[in-house]
């Protein structure tokens, strides 16, 4: 009777065992089956979750201060070079390059000492087109990083008495490198610490460190695309072999 | 902090959970370790605490003293003071959670403005609501846009009083608990179908059609998964169904070995998961309160305080859910002693760790899917999980009665009387039925995507 009852317990063991095996194999397809299309999603999902404990790209903007590309065209600023002297000698090409009249420029003084008197800019019609920083031949007005130029009435922006008017004066533009305001520079960057703009511009390799991979095209590189795509157009008439 | 880094870095998601399984082997060890040492814990608080209720019941229901239906009075007070304060405290607070984690999962960062990290957000959108003018639409049936919200918040505040807090924290341990949340589940409905007929808007009253069929739909699986847990434990009592896990066998049944429910029953699991998350209206199932095709749904005519009561009935739904699924498979306030805490505290923080396991995936799943079709969703639940649920629950029947068998041997022809002889063939006849419609209906599962039928 013993001997029966063993084997029933064990029967039953079995059995109980095989039915778990099934229950969970049919789980197994069925989340095998059902999980194809979602498992990189969610995947995805987990993975941006996870890094963004590390590192968030969103900035609290008014609690710190976003610093701007190098190329960025913010407010303008005239430099001053390291003798203290102005750069800018009142040529007047900036204010004939403006497409809209908004540079105004009464020079004093002759020869090498030809210093602008009175230098006007309407930032609050400029439209950032860089006519002016492109033509400037001594490299003297130049855009910075400064973007906070809002204002909270319209009629602030353009009255020539108030602090926050964006009709700049020679007292408004004037800059020393990096050092009359610092926080629109970082300090970490030596391209900004040096006299960074001109130093691209004679040696041709804009920010490249940022972008990274980037480079000029040359024409030999144009010509080899050119030639890739003359290849492309022929190829597309062709009929595709069909090999199995 | 270089911003100008737009490359995305790849996350190794393996190797971190690989770290945090063995983080918590590690932690589980540690915490067994500790158990056996007796340091001192805030254990002997809690018995403070319980000696003093027991102290005040002596002056109770005795000759000459006040009758005891005062004693259960208060306590039943006190008790439902404290759901109520950790409900809204819950609900309020899960919404400021699920801010936070789909905002990291979507690159932004949440609320961050009011208080520390945003972390008084809730507070202040409750306040922003208390102000706002509550309007009833013009042609709208008063009374039921009155009602509705209403109707929707008590039954999840009344969930509340089965869900196991912690060990002996149970605040009405009733002999039919999961048969009665599975009952407010369908009164919660009631509410939304109210608010979508007394709105006088046809996008509210498409919402409330599509909620009401998707409830009637989802009740099903979901009920073949409860049925399932309940022929494992013997019993429909939530501490009956925890003990089952815990000690393996109850008074009333009981697998003979304690293992958590979501391994016999991982199939029911997933059924009650999804079925759980179509029952709160979520993603992938908010077909209810489709925010970009039916303007918020049920809720479209509703402001100030009545919204904010939606609101709130749905975290608490949710809430409810979680600590649902938590106490059915995942074992509910059961885990390892935590050094310091103390039994009673340990419980509960195993409870809540659970519940919020739960609460970040169906987050997790509102972050990665996109909502479901009115027909997909009635396929979802029709085609796959009604059939597959079924048979899942035969094969557990089988396999209780099997392991019973197991158990004692010497009564095997009094089991097989009981349950086999009476229905073995039907059994078997349902058996290779349900096979055979959950194959046909499961096949094109196995195909990939794009072959499928729908």
């Amino acid at each position: 009777m013993n001997m029966q009852l063993e084997t029933v317990g064990n029967i039953s063991m079995i059995v109980a065992i095989f039915i778990f095996v099934i229950l969970m194999a049919f789980a197994f397809v069925v989340i095998r089956a059902s999980a194809t299309g979602i498992k990189g999603g969610l995947k995805l999902v987990l993975e941006k979750f996870l890094r963004n404990f590390e590192q968030n790209d969103t900035l609290e903007y008014p609690g710190n201060d976003r610093v701007m590309s190098h190329r960025w065209r913010g407010r303008f600023v005239q430099m001053i070079d390291e003798k203290g002297r102005m750069r800018c000698d009142a040529c007047q090409l900036c204010a004939q390059a403006c497409p809209d009249n908004l540079i105004e420029v009464l020079p004093e003084g002759k020869g090498r000492d030809k210093r602008p008197r009175v230098y006007t800019l309407n930032y609050a019609a400029c439209h950032n087109c860089g006519f002016c920083v492109d033509i400037c031949p001594s490299d003297a007005i130049r855009f910075s990083r400064d973007f906070e130029t809002a204002t909270y009435e319209r009629t602030d922006a353009f009255s020539h008495n108030d602090n926050e008017s964006l009709v700049f004066n020679l007292e408004d533009l004037v800059a020393f490198e990096s050092s009359v305001y610092p926080e629109l520079f970082d300090a970490s960057d030596p391209g900004d610490v040096a006299d960074s703009l001109g130093y691209f511009k004679q040696k041709n390799i804009f920010q490249k460190d940022v972008y990274e991979g980037y480079e000029p095209m040359d024409e030999d590189a144009l010509e080899i695309v050119e030639e890739d795509v003359e290849e492309k157009e022929e190829k597309d008439y062709e009929i595709p072999e069909i090999d199995d | 902090m270089n911003i100008l880094n737009w490359r995305i870095r790849s996350v190794p998601v393996g190797k971190i959970l690989l770290l945090f399984s063995g983080l918590a082997l590690f932690i589980l060890a540690a915490c067994k370790i500790w158990a056996l040492t007796n340091y001192w814990s805030l254990e002997p608080v809690f018995d403070s605490i319980r000696s003093m209720f027991l102290d005040l019941r002596k002056n109770f229901g005795g000759p000459g003293q006040m009758p005891m239906g005062l004693y259960n009075t208060i306590i039943l007070t006190l008790k439902l003071l404290g759901i109520l304060v950790v409900l809204l405290l819950v609900g309020a607070y899960s919404t400021y959670v699920e801010r936070k984690i789909l905002a990291f999962m979507q690159d932004r960062l949440g609320p961050t403005r009011v208080g520390p990290r945003g972390i008084l957000q809730p507070i202040a959108d409750g306040l922003k609501l208390l102000q706002k003018e509550c309007i009833v639409p013009l042609g709208a049936d008063r009374n039921f846009h009155y009602l509705a919200p209403v109707i929707c918040f008590i039954p999840a505040l009344m969930g509340a009083v089965i869900i196991p807090f912690g060990k002996g924290m149970i605040p009405v341990d009733l002999n039919v608990g999961i048969l009665y949340f599975f009952a407010l589940g369908a009164f919660g409905e009631l509410g939304i179908f109210l608010a979508a007929w007394g709105s006088n808007n046809k996008y509210s009253a498409i919402a409330g059609f599509r909620a009401v069929a998707q409830l009637v739909s989802y009740e099903i699986p979901m009920a073949f998964a409860i049925m399932s847990i309940v022929v494992l434990s013997g019993s429909l009592k939530i501490s009956d169904i925890i003990n089952a896990q815990i000690d393996g066998i109850t008074a009333h049944g009981g697998l003979g070995f304690p293992i958590w429910f979501i391994v016999p029953q991982f199939l029911g699991f997933l059924i009650f998961f999804l079925s759980a998350v179509a029952e709160t209206n979520r993603t992938p199932f908010d077909l209810a309160e489709a925010e970009s095709e039916l303007v918020s749904g049920f809720h479209t005519e509703y402001t100030g305080l009545r919204w904010a009561f939606f609101f709130l009935a749905e975290y608490v739904n949710i809430f409810i859910g979680a600590a649902i699924i938590a106490t059915m498979y995942l074992g509910g306030y059961a885990g390892p002693e935590l050094p310091f805490l103390g039994i009673t505290l340990s419980s509960v923080f195993w409870f809540c760790f659970k519940v919020f396991l739960i609460f970040f995936i169906i987050v997790w799943l509102r972050g990665t899917l996109p909502r479901l079709r009115v027909d997909q969703l009635m396929m979802t639940c029709w085609k796959r999980l009604i059939p597959i649920s079924m048979a899942n629950f035969l094969l557990t029947g089988i396999f209780v009665l099997a392991n019973t068998v197991r158990l004692t041997p010497q009564l095997w022809s009094v089991h097989l009387e009981n349950s086999a002889y009476t229905s073995i063939a039907a059994l078997v006849g349902i058996l290779i039925l349900m096979f055979g419609l959950a194959w046909y209906f499961a096949k094109d599962l196995t195909k990939p995507l794009k072959e499928r039928e729908t």
